[in-house]
């Protein structure tokens, strides 16, 4: 019983920051900036769900998340929802081969991340929208895939601290391990 | 748990995990009232960003307080050579103030007795950059419905499409998703203006015979039930005639940038307004620039109600 009012203390948490992350990025950082490309900051959310959580968990997680997205935006949800499972996958599958613990393989995987959820959003909306993206936006994408990792290491210490605030361990424990 | 070795319990386990996004995207295609348990979703979206609105605006005054403090000194001895200039310039632009004066307290007249507009303020914007909407500070508690037009005075912006209690979240013209009726003011050709990008629309299906030339003006047919007739929506950049098709293709762009965009206007009941000049023919009567040459001024507003 304890262990479940944790689960859902962490996951209510984990809302509310992926709420402040994205509020940041859809708001303050286009009043500021204007038109330049905002990091892609909701998305390192994910990444650490499918590196850090069992995998039940970090779909379950993640699919909760994609619903408070869906509000910060017009993406279609089922392909939102769709991008975040193929994404979820292919990190999967790389985390198998190559990885090891830290926030430097975080910085890493955050700008590949991006650029594959890209490719993958691309493809499915070629796939599946009605209406499939017109132009690719190349500097936008680019920009977006340098500009994330920047906000990597802080979102790693955040999520981290709340696991432990909320005794969720990690599947993988993650520790200073120099390259 | 590895994936890549699938059994029974996996696969058991992929067909749900699989299957609920293949589902929503079916079910996306029918269009339906947001359902209960997407509201405080959607109101803690609408709070967070009316939050970071207000608090960035805050931290851009000081910081440009303290930054003017710095520049303070080097500005003053610019201004002063600038001020002597600036003088000689005022007698000419008095008169200029006074006759735009006359012609806006004009055009807010006519405005006023036209159209019910509602002032609203870009708070936030998508958060993909492959969709260009924007929530706006006006909601359901300011008479903000969907489907209402979103204008400035350079003309269209965007449509309602989700309104909560003190937000809305607005598509701009330059999304993909967004279609707008349009007309070719000059050769009276319709098509339909839809997004491409973050900074350019297309017209489609217009005939491949009609006149449509580089530099036209698109304006709105008012036909869609969502925009006021007339109202500018964007400018012809490239006309392309394909051999084998029977429409043309036309690049347009629009005449109010949507990433620069922060105020704007709400339209209420815009399907009763009619923005456009009648079309007097020459020989009959004389032109409103005509009878009054204070109108043909640059400074005059080109939008003009009937």
């Amino acid at each position: 019983m304890r262990k479940i009012s944790y689960f859902l203390l962490h996951a209510i948490g984990l809302i509310f920051l992926l709420v402040v992350a994205t509020g940041f990025q859809t708001s303050f950082w286009t009043l500021f900036f204007g038109a330049l490309p905002g990091p892609m900051i909701w998305l390192l959310f994910f990444l650490y769900l499918a590196l850090y959580r069992r995998p039940i968990e970090a779909i379950g997680l993640s699919y909760l998340c994609a619903v408070q997205l869906y509000f910060f935006g017009w993406i279609p949800f089922g392909l939102l929802v769709l991008n975040i499972v193929i994404l979820y996958g292919i990190i999967h599958l790389v985390k198998e081969r190559i990885f090891w613990p830290g926030p430097r393989y975080f910085v890493i995987a955050s700008c590949l991340a991006t650029l594959i959820y890209q490719i993958i959003y691309i493809f499915n909306s070629w796939l599946f929208e009605l209406i499939p993206i017109r132009e690719i936006m190349l500097f936008e994408r680019i920009f977006q895939a340098i500009i994330t990792p920047l906000f990597a290491i802080p979102v790693f210490y955040v999520l981290k601290g709340w696991e432990r605030i909320t005794h969720q361990t990690p599947l993988i424990e993650s520790g200073e391990v120099e390259l | 748990m590895n994936f890549v070795s699938l059994d029974l319990r996996k696969i058991l386990l992929l067909i749900p995990i699989i299957s609920l996004p293949l589902i929503s995207i079916n079910m996306q295609q029918m269009p339906r009232p947001s359902d209960w348990y997407g509201e405080p979703f959607a109101l803690l979206a609408s709070r967070t960003q009316s939050l970071y609105s207000w608090f960035s605006n805050e931290v851009r005054g000081t910081t440009s307080l303290y930054i003017n403090l710095i520049d303070i000194k080097r500005d003053n001895f610019t201004l002063r050579g600038e001020n002597a200039e600036l003088r000689a310039q005022l007698a000419t632009m008095t008169e200029l103030k006074l006759e735009n004066e006359r012609l806006n307290q004009l055009f807010a007249f006519k405005q006023k007795t036209k159209m019910d507009l509602l002032a609203a303020k870009v708070i936030g914007r998508d958060l993909s950059a492959d969709h260009a909407t924007i929530m706006v500070d006006r909601g359901s508690n300011d008479g903000v419905k969907p489907m209402q037009a979103v204008m400035t005075i350079e003309g269209a912006v965007g449509y309602v499409f989700r309104v909560e209690p003190n937000t809305s979240r607005v598509m701009l013209i330059t999304d993909r998703y967004s279609v707008v009726d349009g007309l070719v003011q000059r050769s009276r050709a319709r098509g339909l203006v839809e997004g491409k990008s973050t900074d350019a629309c297309l017209l489609k299906y217009v005939n491949k015979s009609a006149d449509v030339v580089t530099g036209d003006l698109i304006v709105t047919s008012g036909l869609d039930g969502i925009f006021p007739k007339g109202l500018p929506i964007a400018t012809v950049e490239i006309v392309n005639k394909k051999p084998y098709t029977v429409t043309l293709d036309v690049e347009l762009k629009p005449v109010v940038n949507p990433n620069k965009v922060e105020e704007l206007f709400i339209v209420r009941g815009a399907n009763q307004v009619d923005l456009e000049e009648p079309k007097i023919p020459e020989t009959a009567a004389p032109s409103p620039a005509e009878k009054n040459p204070e109108m043909s001024s640059s400074s005059a507003p080109k939008v003009e109600h009937q």
